[in-house]
């Protein structure tokens, strides 16, 4: 998947990680291309957020080794992994409630962090602008998820993890926060996890899908699009989509 | 709202002048106050509500706004308390070089504590706290060394003080000295926690793993929390000693910790000033509900309401109660009502208006 002649800015090989005594991830191998979205799909319990948080360092991988840029990150401690680049927007949005807007991100920048960034930001979501001084505990979701999203990218980071950003989300939201994502798509890589499948299809250049714990496809977004059979098979998504 | 917003703005500053004023206010409040408002009696009963408000004050740099929960904290005021008493009668040192001992050794301990408390977590890292509390607590009652006066306790030598300090006459010196540390370590803990480094407190407090997420490593900024309020805590342990003349072995039990934690809830542990006013709250009451249990009124009563109502702590256990469950957030909560925010614009009190970080705080 990793178009000839560049080498992949993330790579997984084989890996296994446990949580307590479960063996969720049993051999994920996939790369990431520089400059491309690669969308992560499978069904709920597949393994996909586990990938994640196993880039992130959040629950290391036991077997296997994952590369960020050509460096072994595979044991590395989160923090760490985050300096090198690596901008994580969770699950559960895990914005800091108690301080506002601007203190969110203010918060997540790191050393090298330019105006820049947060111009972006701005520019990407003016509903943010607007609301720096509230609290971010008191926005809605959608808006939680921006400021999670915009503190992601008020760094120069290289690689954008990103997990299911539409969750909850309303239809009308989820078509912003989509919007916002394909402004940025181009500019940095992204891996994100995505269940909303017309999100990953506007979205992803590259697809990769995971059913119990094991890589099962890897390829072309487009080629997951017109393959309703391999859709209804790891997906559980019916013929029309 | 213009003139609302002023107001806001003035009152911290009118009950600033007014503390300062109150050593020259010949003024009566019946009920509340025996006499004259500035007899020294009524003076020291303030001043040293001060200095405890001060050590609450550190404590909740590290309890309220980086979410550490240690029992440890009398060790640091302790220090302030017991180190330059030893250094003054034992040592014979000078005043000065006893206050920097004093410093230097906190720094020490704090740092050694917390580097090795915060290998261990949450409940762990308060019964690590606490066993280094109880150890220090243990070698003061002993008395190791004959340094320390065991149970008695040491009381401080009065010739190596500078004159103004001594003597029932001059516990206005002593009132505007607490209250000036009082006002320089409260604008210290206003920029502190106000700066990157505050905000990062307070993203650890709501979750460590949420900065590590951010690229940053919780510890050293915990550990930077924890020396700067051991610190502050001697500082406070300083001026209360001048003030009680000697020290005692309380100042490092684990009550005393318990005692701040107290003070910083019924105060509030969202806002700086809350604590403070916690702590004057609470000495206030200790001092005059032991007068009041003593009274004729209560001795009068019958035994079933007299037995209970002569222990000062079992009132004061009752208003605790009747605090908490009507201030959940502290008397600074229920000042600030609906306006108040668990932190940020809410921390300084003093200066609402002021923004929580100015735009050059961004290029760091």
């Amino acid at each position: 998947m990793t178009p000839a002649g560049t080498d992949p800015l993330l790579r997984l090989t084989d890996v296994h990680t446990f949580i307590g005594e479960s063996h969720i991830l049993q051999g994920v191998s996939f790369n990431v291309a520089p400059g491309r979205v690669t969308v992560l799909l499978g069904r709920n319990g597949a393994g996909k957020t586990t990938t994640l948080r196993s880039v992130l360092g959040l629950v290391p991988a036991a077997r296997g080794t994952i590369a960020f840029d050509g460096g072994n990150i595979t044991r590395e401690r989160s923090h760490r992994i985050v300096r090198r680049g690596v901008g994580y927007v969770p699950e559960d949005r895990d914005v800091f409630g108690g301080l506002t807007v601007s203190e969110n991100l203010r918060l997540a920048q790191r050393p090298g962090a330019t105006a820049e960034g947060m111009a972006l930001v701005h520019r990407l979501f003016p509903d943010l602008e607007r609301r720096s001084g509230q609290r971010a505990g008191s926005l809605s979701g959608g808006q939680q998820q921006m400021v999670a999203i915009a503190r992601a990218l008020v760094n120069p980071n290289r690689l954008l993890v990103i997990d299911e950003p539409s969750k909850g989300l309303a239809p009308v939201v989820v078509t912003q926060v989509t919007e916002a994502l394909a402004a940025i798509k181009g500019t940095t890589t992204i891996l994100l996890v995505e269940q909303n499948l017309a999100m990953a299809q506007a979205l992803g250049d590259d697809a990769v899908i995971i059913d119990n714990g094991r890589t099962v496809y890897t390829g072309p977004m487009a080629d997951v699009t017109a393959d309703e059979q391999l859709q209804a098979r790891y997906l559980g998504v019916g013929g029309h989509g | 709202m213009n003139q609302g917003r002023r107001w806001r703005a003035l009152w911290p500053v009118a009950i600033l002048v007014a503390m300062l004023l109150v050593p020259r206010l010949d003024l009566r409040i019946p009920v509340l106050f025996d006499g004259p408002i500035n007899s020294p009696g009524n003076l020291q009963l303030l001043a040293v509500g001060f200095a405890l408000g001060l050590a609450a004050l550190s404590y909740n740099l590290l309890f309220g706004f980086t979410g550490v929960l240690s029992f440890g904290h009398a060790l640091f005021f302790g220090a302030g308390v017991y180190l330059p008493t030893i250094a003054m009668r034992q040592w014979e040192w000078a005043l000065g070089v006893g206050i920097a001992f004093a410093l230097l050794g906190s720094l020490v301990l704090a740092t050694a504590v917390g580097l090795l408390a915060f290998r261990t977590h949450g409940v762990y890292f308060a019964m690590v706290t606490l066993a280094f509390a109880q150890a220090g607590a243990v070698i003061v009652g002993k008395n190791v060394g004959g340094l320390t006066g065991g149970e008695e306790g040491l009381s401080l030598p009065f010739r190596r003080l500078p004159k103004w300090m001594v003597g029932v006459v001059n516990t206005d010196h002593l009132y505007w000295l607490t209250l000036a540390t009082l006002i320089v370590v409260y604008l210290v803990a206003l920029r502190l926690v106000t700066s990157p480094t505050g905000r990062i407190w307070q993203g650890i407090r709501e979750n460590e793993r949420r900065v590590e997420m951010l690229g940053l490593r919780p510890f050293p900024f915990k550990l930077l929390a924890f020396v700067i309020s051991g610190l502050l805590a001697t500082v406070a342990g300083i001026v209360y000693l001048f003030l009680v003349g000697g020290a005692t072995p309380r100042s490092v039990s684990a009550e005393f910790t318990v005692t701040l934690l107290l003070m910083v809830i019924i105060g509030g542990s969202g806002s700086l000033w809350g604590p403070v006013a916690g702590a004057l709250l609470y000495h206030y009451l200790n001092v005059r509900l032991t007068v009041w249990a003593g009274s004729d009124l209560v001795a009068d009563l019958p035994a079933l309401f007299r037995q209970p109502l002569r222990d000062p702590l079992f009132i004061f256990g009752i208003i605790f109660v009747l605090l908490v469950l009507f201030f959940p957030r502290g008397l600074a909560g229920a000042f600030a009502g609906r306006r108040l925010r668990p932190l940020g614009r809410s921390l300084g009190g003093a200066v609402p208006a002021a923004p929580m970080g100015r735009s050059e705080e961004l290029d760091r």
